[in-house]
């Protein structure tokens, strides 16, 4: 039973079902603390692009707006930490006045570590493209185990991280989803910024052309803002999928899930 | 449904992650969110002070303000690879 599978669809059923719990308010704190990381990416990009060949001559600019990028990464990654933990107490069945936000601080030391070092990983090896769906994979473990990191160190979380990466089947399958998921998402936003521009039309003195221009897929800044959005739609459920898929291993493994199973089936022989 | 593993005649509230035993309110002691025997618990406190995480720590902070620069950096490198490549 140890090694029973872990299907795809239960682990979305089950993430679709710890959102929809804690979504009031620990979605919209996740949320809050990731759109200035989403927008502040977004604006990098789009900086970028607006240089085009002349990016070289503005190394000082560049390198301020990444510092930018970087601190507020530190304000997501805290935000999803104690989104972790709210859907890691839900699946537990704990319900505490607010202890959600009383994250481990080993624990959270140690996942800003990882998630810097897998960052920097991120950027040095872009290039080679398979390493970006792996390393997105490993960012998503990074924040869904870190309440297992118990003591500050420098392989600690990666070693939880590997413990915890050992049913390739579910993980690239949530993988594709998500990415899918992430790009329908940013299609639904275009569509939503189409019709509010189609709506702002019946209004005098709205300039229709300027604003055709600036919505338009073919302004790179938009473009950037759009995958920002569908990122940012799908990553409760995203983190949501893998603290459900960690939470299950570690019940599968230690028996957990057989004792409550056991429980059951007594309390509905004593019920029968 | 079961019983506590001290006070069989109390119904189980919880059960010790460390150990499995099934307790009932009394017995179950709420440690970081989870539950836990009394003498699982204990050990868990003797077990913590004595590690001296300080090194580990230290190591920590100064890895993540390390790889905070070097992240900037490679950021901009790679968007200025980018902007080459694409």
């Amino acid at each position: 039973v140890t090694r029973a599978r872990l299907p795809l669809g239960e682990i979305l059923d089950d993430a679709g079902e710890t959102v929809a719990a804690v979504a009031f308010p620990w979605a919209g704190v996740l949320w809050l603390t990731a759109i200035p990381l989403r927008l502040a990416q977004a604006h990098f990009a789009a900086r970028l692009f607006e240089l085009g060949k002349g990016a070289p001559s503005y190394g000082d600019h560049l390198r301020h707006l990444a510092l930018l990028v970087s601190l507020t990464l530190l304000v997501s990654l805290a935000g999803r930490a104690v989104f972790v933990r709210a859907c890691g107490l839900r699946l537990r069945g704990i319900e505490t006045r607010g202890g959600e936000w009383r994250v481990p601080a080993a624990g959270f030391a140690s996942y800003v570590y990882a998630a810097l070092a897998i960052e920097a990983a991120f950027y040095a090896t872009w290039v080679a493209v398979v390493t970006v769906p792996f390393l997105i994979l490993v960012a998503g473990l990074a924040a869904a185990t870190f309440p297992l990191v118990d003591r500050p160190g420098l392989t600690r979380p990666f070693a939880v991280i590997a413990a915890h990466a050992t049913r390739v089947g579910p993980l690239l399958g949530l993988l594709a989803v998500f990415a899918v998921a992430a790009l329908l998402a940013a299609a639904n936003l275009y569509v939503v910024f189409a019709l509010g521009r189609w709506a702002a039309g019946a209004f005098t003195g709205f300039d229709a052309t300027r604003w055709e221009g600036l919505l338009a897929l073919s302004n790179r800044r938009f473009l950037f803002v759009l995958l920002a959005g569908g990122a940012l739609a799908v990553e409760p459920w995203w983190l949501a999928s893998l603290v459900v898929y960690v939470h299950k291993l570690q019940s599968r493994s230690s028996g957990e899930d057989l004792r409550l199973w056991f429980e059951r089936l007594r309390g509905a022989e004593g019920a029968g | 449904v079961s019983t506590c593993a001290h006070h069989p005649d109390r119904p189980a509230h919880a059960l010790c992650m460390s150990c499995g035993k099934a307790l009932c309110q009394e017995c179950a002691n709420l440690w970081d969110g989870i539950h836990y025997c009394a003498s699982c618990l204990a050990e868990r406190r003797r077990v913590s002070p004595s590690r001296r995480p300080w090194p580990g720590w230290l190591a920590v902070l100064l890895a993540s303000a390390g790889l905070l620069w070097v992240a900037t950096q490679l950021m901009v490198w790679a968007g200025v690879l980018a902007v080459e490549v694409l």
